[in-house]
């Protein structure tokens, strides 16, 4: 994670089918939206 | 400490480099959308919506930061009709739109519809993200693309216009000079350097994507020469930026001929930077 406050997107993760910023709509999430 | 970069009017020298930084998510959660800057310069509009590129984004480097994004954003009708207004009201200073396309009609139909929307005060023509598959960067490392196009967005626009170069090229006081023969306002030096990260033993690239560009420390001596090279190649006035992380750097930039500089991946580290330094600028 670079910046770790929804700056810079290369914390991209695939949720719920489309790609989030784990820093801002994670860091914990619901392991079924990881799978979906 | 104010200053005028290509007709542009900053209330210091210090702005972000596109893509750097989110004012939307500054201001929930630091209270301040572009603290210590003065103005803000959005991330690429895209004519389209993009995702961006797959996972990993983003690698680690001695000195510097890869990273394969892609230029992830809503497009251009969500960007004009909702984020542009709410940057609007959270921002201080100018806001700089970043413009990208695959094509000269793609950046046109953004130009056209910025010159009309009031709370854009400056455009910026980003011909040198080396992250998406055509466009861009192809434009940015060819001299008579780069001249078309900022000919024809100068056509669209009264309103100060920046074309942003890659030191990725050969000749970068080429394609200097054709972005001033085409009307340009200013150069914005540099965007990142085309760089790659590998598996050693798969061969294979270690984004998701295409791509690759370094940031960070590592390329202050390449942004230097490229301001440096603009500077004595054209008349325009230049935002200089590249792995400034001090003043040391700020000064350095300026010296060779940058009006305004830009910080960029020194405000992941720190983005209370901007603050430290325009308050050491002052001083």
């Amino acid at each position: 994670m670079a910046c770790g406050f929804g700056a810079c997107n290369g914390c991209a993760v695939e949720l719920d089918g489309t790609w989030k910023r784990c820093c801002i709509e994670g860091p914990v999430v619901d392991g079924a939206r990881l799978v979906a | 400490v104010s200053v005028t970069v290509g007709r542009l009017k900053l209330a210091h020298p210090l702005l972000n480099a596109s893509g750097a930084w989110d004012a939307v998510e500054a201001h929930r959660l630091f209270g301040t959308a572009n603290p210590g800057l003065a103005g803000f310069v959005t991330k690429t509009v895209t004519p389209e919506p993009r995702a961006g590129n797959p996972a990993p984004r983003i690698a680690p480097s001695r000195m510097g930061l890869l990273n394969s994004i892609g230029l992830p954003g809503p497009g251009r009708d969500a960007f004009l009709a909702s984020l542009l207004p709410e940057l609007a009201t959270l921002v201080e200073g100018p806001i700089v739109c970043s413009v990208g396309g695959f094509s000269v009609d793609d950046y046109l139909g953004t130009v056209e519809r910025l010159e009309e929307h009031p709370d854009c005060a400056a455009i910026e023509l980003n011909v040198s993200c080396p992250n998406v598959e055509s466009g861009c960067a192809s434009i940015g490392g060819d001299a008579g693309e780069t001249e078309r196009l900022t000919a024809a967005a100068r056509a669209a626009t009264s309103k100060p216009l920046f074309v942003k170069l890659s030191a990725s090229v050969a000749d970068i006081a080429e394609i200097a000079r054709a972005a001033e023969a085409g009307g340009a306002d200013a150069l914005v030096c540099i965007n990142t350097v085309k760089a790659t990260a590998i598996n050693r033993w798969t061969h294979a690239s270690r984004f998701g994507g295409g791509g690759g560009g370094l940031s960070g420390a590592a390329i202050k001596p390449v942004a230097l020469h490229a301001v440096l090279a603009c500077h004595e190649a054209t008349g325009l006035d230049i935002v200089g930026l590249g792995g400034v992380e001090t003043l040391d750097d700020v000064l350095d930039l300026m010296a060779v001929g940058a009006t305004a500089v830009a910080l960029g991946t020194s405000l992941f580290r720190d983005p209370s930077l901007a603050l430290q330094l325009r308050d050491q600028l002052a001083a």
